[in-house]
């Protein structure tokens, strides 16, 4: 090891006595030693001729060699296909052109080396005197991949069963809901695979992905070990030269946005013993931030340390769990707060109030002067022991190079944390911890759900599965006798103020037409705009609604008593078939509900449940078509407050799952209507008001004109 | 490929390495009062990792008081006479160090690893933790929540996580190997604080530990220090019976079923297998490592590569003080019945009891082990743990240097002699999990 820097590292300037055996004072700790130097070493490094960057740590105290491959590229969406950058990473090591994956694992077990390959390049580990058998069957991977069908296969049905055990597993659960809540389902990070993620996983997919993303331009091999420079050039020339560089492409993503107010959620899993609590939200803290050192003294303050804020409250002074961390923690395109505890299903909603607590704490009180110096000694200690390990040094040299950080980074991020007031953590943890606006997931027993209910800013949990996608879980026993009929009779009688449903059929007999206004304010690439929706309908059949954005039509539909259609932005212009027209006229009717059973639709009262805070009738409508949609009625209103409808289910294929919230209700001409509906589909949020309403408007059949 | 021929050509191998198999020097004393010391000194990294071995585990409990070996290794970071409650951890952490603790069936292990100039805190700490620690209610009961949430955590709210509780009870009727180290927790909570006093004062003792330091040290001032700090600690006043109950064979089969809350059903067998350190003990190991070390083992490219029966699937041995168990750990694949993959378990095992193992896996399984031993040998405290083990089950430190020629020394005759001895339905339990109906 020739590029030596000595860092002379100081952790308490204390003067150094070796105490004679019989003088050791007992009742108080022994001052330390002098603090000895810590060497961080400086990778040795060179580039191949087709971009790949190499970074040698000899070491040559034991006779083994270790390579990692890293290769940079952006996160990405893998919308329809999650999973497929991690599979065809492991097909990369299922055969090659001229070795079966028999033969791979065979050679590389034969000389007990392991060698593992991942979306982003491999790793192995070997002896010295094996590492060209090694380094050529890496070479032969990464280059000559084959991805046989028969592999995948394997793997998809190995995915498939792994799937089918998280739902068991309370980390796994809520690791998954827990990056589709932080950061979206339509953020990179926020994705998760599903049954049809796998499923649609292929070959062709495979081997696009690696023709788009694996180059050595974009690479890093990092080596540590038992080899010289010299015999690194030469291995790398010979295994990894012929490698052909190219373009790859870029994404960028806008940051995930921190949620408004306390949002519970809660994933139900039988049997638990314990509550795996989680408060998270994406936070803006990148690698090679100016505030770094500041943000993770506090953070290691509140949560990193065994005797943090969380463990010595929760584990030590309370008894509630194993262990409770929680941290700030960075990434190159988005950071994250994060803190978690297991406990006892009893605990749960003490526990929530206890980590709420130390996250108020950190923010309104100076921390204990000793805290502080406690946590930089552990944080120096900490970087010094972690030196044992020469993949930490190459670890950092690869950080500063893929991040763009200043040369010195790691070695000055010693000072910096040295440098760090009791005031700076304060305005750390001000910027950072954020109790009142962030997500609190449980994955736990239903039973003490709603004890949670006190956390949320909406008084309303969450519910959801192991997939991260809505479930309703059902409270109360349903009235004997009660129907879905009688539920949506009631819900009719409220709509119109009447006692009877005679009543209530004669009102709807009088209205022949309406004329309907709608107006959304919807955030779409960092911009927002509005968005108008015109609505008319007449009478038995006739019904016309035009969807107006930024000055365009982006979407249109109308029905006349013989013909109908549609025509919007994307898809173009689109003339109904004769069923099509009559199930879109149903569904737009104004006394639509009281047909539902006349258009061939299933009816079936399901549970009570909360929504919003309300304990609703949940009502569940199946089509013909095996269209499935949801209705939840208030139960003190009679009112309809919730809608989710799912679409499009089919062999494989997950269904698409549209929710209205219907709130405000306000009469228009003798009907009881939302003026406020709040669709949610694809994890987007739009918020619709109504502007006008008009019951009875004079609207004549040539308003409503088809032309093909 | 032409173009590979033509670059290895141009290139040719002219690597040298300089690294030599490693070898660990060692000084091995004790002190007047029985603690035995062991100091390896090596200045690679400034850190130094300072450890105490307990001669004490789960086998030495009450079997009225299962769970206390662990639950001490939970008490004695609660402080000592000069040591406030909570503030272990803290010096530890002022120091920049970090540490542990963990318990086995046979012993208790804690330890630090720290900073260099810091090895006298490290002699403190555990000094005080074998001099006077504090044993009292508040820090009992604490404790106990905490020990409970661990079994809540680790065991209870894990899928298969009874697993090694529902083995044990079956392939063992006498020996303390009946129950596991979280132990149970009706034991814990009738326990008073005498009996943790006892307890203490019974196995906390210096001739029943082991003080082992590795790293960043000077032998001959360590050997100062080491006689200042626990020097003064008196020898115990109870005589420790060592662990004499001898299992009878198992005669037959045990089979029997568990639900869980799982979703893929698991095969589970523990075969009977005598105790680590014998002969046959090694060879087992061996024969375990063809059937499940590495993608390309029988186990794994039968039921996982070929049939796809399974998700997972593993052999391995306990090493343990007395007579133990072998275990096999399958998951299968979504709709695979448990039998058929038993039944291609089995053929595994069948077949490595009636032929010889080739050539090629013999060698294969002995590369494996040199590589493995070599990773033995990467941080202080991995070393300053092989060292108090190899010393405190084999009574031979140096066997870090030399238990590899233990395991070379097994042929393939005697592979097989072990596969037909212990690995039979006789000497085995079999235990089906299957998903609860309703979680």
């Amino acid at each position: 090891m020739q590029n030596f820097k000595f860092l002379s590292w100081v952790l308490l300037t204390l003067s150094i006595n070796f105490l004679s055996a019989q003088s050791i004072d007992r009742s108080k700790a022994p001052e330390p030693g002098k603090a000895p130097p810590i060497n961080l070493g400086e990778p040795q490094t060179f580039q191949l001729e087709n971009g790949l960057k190499v970074f040698l740590v000899e070491d040559h105290r034991l006779p083994s060699v270790a390579m990692n491959l890293t290769i940079d590229k952006d996160p990405h969406m893998e919308t329809g296909h999650v999973g497929l950058a991690s599979m065809m990473g492991d097909m990369m090591s299922a055969g090659t052109s001229t070795r079966t994956k028999a033969e791979i694992d065979e050679a590389i077990d034969f000389v007990g080396a392991s060698l593992y390959t991942f979306s982003s390049g491999f790793y192995f580990s070997c002896l010295t005197k094996h590492t060209e058998t090694v380094a050529e069957i890496a070479s032969d991977i990464l280059l000559n991949p084959a991805f046989p069908e028969e592999e995948l296969e394997k793997k998809r049905k190995r995915e498939l069963s792994s799937l089918k055990s998280i739902k068991t597993s309370p980390d796994a659960i809520s690791s998954r809901v827990e990056k589709v809540l932080k950061y979206g389902a339509d953020h990179p990070y926020g994705q998760i695979n599903k049954k049809a993620d796998i499923e649609n996983i292929s070959i062709e997919l495979c081997k696009e992905y690696y023709n788009t993303y694996i180059k050595p331009n974009n690479g890093y091999l990092v080596i540590v070990g038992d080899v010289n420079l010299k015999s690194a050039k030469v291995i790398c020339n010979k295994y990894f030269g012929s490698w052909k560089s190219g373009e790859v492409p870029n994404h960028t993503f806008k940051l995930p946005v921190q949620p408004k107010g306390v949002n519970v959620s809660f994933v139900h899993k039988p049997g638990a013993v314990q509550s795996l609590i989680k408060i998270f939200y994406p936070v803006d803290f990148k690698i090679g931030a100016d505030n770094t050192a500041q943000v993770n003294v506090m953070s290691n303050i509140f949560g990193g340390a065994f005797s943090s804020y969380l463990n010595a409250n929760l584990r030590e002074d309370k008894g509630y769990t194993y262990g409770s961390r929680g941290r700030v923690s960075n990434d190159r395109f988005v950071g994250s707060f994060s803190c978690s505890a297991s406990v006892r299903n009893e605990v749960t909603d003490s526990s929530v109030q206890q980590m709420l607590f130390e996250m108020n704490r950190i923010k309104n009180e100076l921390v204990d002067p000793s805290d502080m110096d406690r946590i930089k000694n552990n944080m120096i200690g900490d970087f010094a022991l972690s030196l044992e390990n020469q993949q930490t040094i190459a670890r950092y040299a690869l950080n500063t190079e893929r991040y763009n950080l200043p040369k010195n980074y790691y070695r000055d991020m010693l000072d910096k944390v040295q440098n760090v007031s009791l005031e700076m953590i304060q305005e750390a943890a001000n910027t950072f911890i954020d109790p009142d606006n962030c997500h609190i997931l449980v994955v736990g027993n239903k039973d003490i759900a709603e004890n949670l209910i006190q956390f949320d800013s909406d008084q309303n949990i969450d519910y959801y599965d192991y997939n991260a996608e809505p479930v309703k879980l059902e409270y109360k026993p349903l009235p004997e006798g009660l129907t879905a009929k009688q539920v949506i009779n009631n819900y009719l009688m409220a709509q119109t103020s009447k006692k009877s449903m005679d009543e209530v059929k004669s009102v709807f007999k009088k209205m022949k037409s309406f004329k309907k206004q709608i107006t959304a304010e919807i955030e779409a690439q960092g911009q927002t705009f509005s968005m108008q929706m015109n609505e008319m309908y007449k009478a038995p059949s006739c019904y016309k609604s035009e969807t107006v954005a930024m000055g365009m039509t982006v979407q249109s539909s109308v029905i006349n008593s013989k013909v109908g259609g549609e025509q919007n932005m994307q898809t173009g212009k689109k003339t109904f078939t004769e069923e099509e027209r009559l199930s879109n006229l149903n569904e737009h009717r104004l006394d639509k509900d009281l047909n539902y059973e006349l258009n061939g639709e299933v009816l079936v009262l399901k549970a009570i449940e909360k929504v919003m805070g309300e304990d609703c009738y949940v009502v569940e409508r199946t089509t013909d078509k095996g269209d499935v949609t949801t209705d939840f009625y208030a139960i003190t209103s009679s009112l309809l407050i919730q809608s989710m409808k799912k679409e499009g289910a089919g062999e494989g294929r997950e269904p698409m799952v549209t929710t209205m919230q219907y709130s405000d209700y306000e009469d228009y001409d003798g009907l009881k209507m939302p003026s406020k509906i709040t669709m949610n589909v694809g994890g987007q949020n739009i918020e619709l008001k109504v502007k006008s309403m008009q019951i009875n408007a004079k609207l004549k059949e040539k308003d409503f004109v088809w032309e093909e | 490929m032409s173009k590979h021929l033509f670059l290895s050509i141009f290139f040719l191998p002219i690597l040298s390495f300089t690294a030599q198999n490693p070898k660990i020097d060692f000084v091995e004393y004790n002190l007047k009062n029985g603690l035995k010391v062991i100091l390896h000194e090596n200045h690679k990294t400034p850190i130094v990792a300072v450890s105490v071995m307990y001669h004490v585990g789960a086998k030495n409990e009450n079997p009225e008081r299962t769970g206390f070996a662990h639950f001490f290794e939970h008490l004695l970071f609660e402080g000592s006479e000069n040591i406030e409650r909570g503030e272990f951890f803290k010096y530890i952490e002022n120091a920049g160090g970090t540490n542990n603790a963990n318990t086995s069936n046979d012993r208790t292990f804690y330890y630090e690893v720290l900073p260099s100039n810091q090895l006298e805190l490290g002699l403190w700490l555990e000094s005080e933790r074998l001099m006077h620690a504090k044993i009292d209610t508040i820090g009992v009961e604490t404790q106990n929540e905490v020990v409970k949430e661990e079994k809540r955590l680790r065991i209870d709210n894990q899928p298969y996580g009874s697993f090694l509780a529902e083995m044990n009870k079956r392939a063992f009727k006498e020996h303390p190997y009946r129950w596991t180290t979280i132990g149970k927790m009706e034991h814990l909570d009738a326990a008073t604080l005498d009996e943790f006093m006892d307890f203490y004062h019974k196995f906390y003792v210096p001739e029943n530990a082991i003080l082992s330091i590795a790293g960043d040290i000077n032998i001959a001032e360590t050997k100062k220090l080491v006689e200042a700090y626990f020097g003064p600690i008196p020898r115990g006043e109870n005589k420790i019976e060592p662990v004499s109950i001898i299992e009878p064979p198992l005669a037959n089969e045990i089979r029997d079923t568990v639900y869980d809350n799982i979703q893929l059903p698991g095969v589970m067998m523990a075969y009977r297998i005598p105790e680590a350190g014998t002969e046959d003990f090694y060879a087992i190991e061996l024969m375990s490592m063809i059937l499940s070390q590495g993608e390309s083992s029988r186990l794994n490219k039968k039921c996982v590569e070929k049939t796809e029966s399974a998700m997972y699937v593993g052999a391995f041995p306990f090493d343990s003080e007395d007579p133990g168990l072998s275990f096999v750990f399958a998951i299968a694949n979504s709709d695979v019945e448990p039998d058929k993959l038993e039944l291609e378990i089995n053929d595994e095992f069948k077949k490595i009891q009636s032929e010889l193992i080739s050539d090629k896996e013999y060698d294969k399984v002995r590369n494996m082990l040199e590589n493995d031993f070599i990773y033995n040998f990467t941080s202080m405290i991995g070393i300053a743990e092989d060292l108090a083990n190899y010393e405190m089950y084999y009574g031979d430190a140096n066997l870090i240097n030399t238990e590899l020629e233990r395991y070379l020394k097994v042929s393939k005759e005697d592979i097989q002699r072990v596969a037909n001895k212990y690995f039979v339905p006789s000497n085995r339990v079999v235990l089906y999990y299957l998903p609860k109906e309703n979680g």
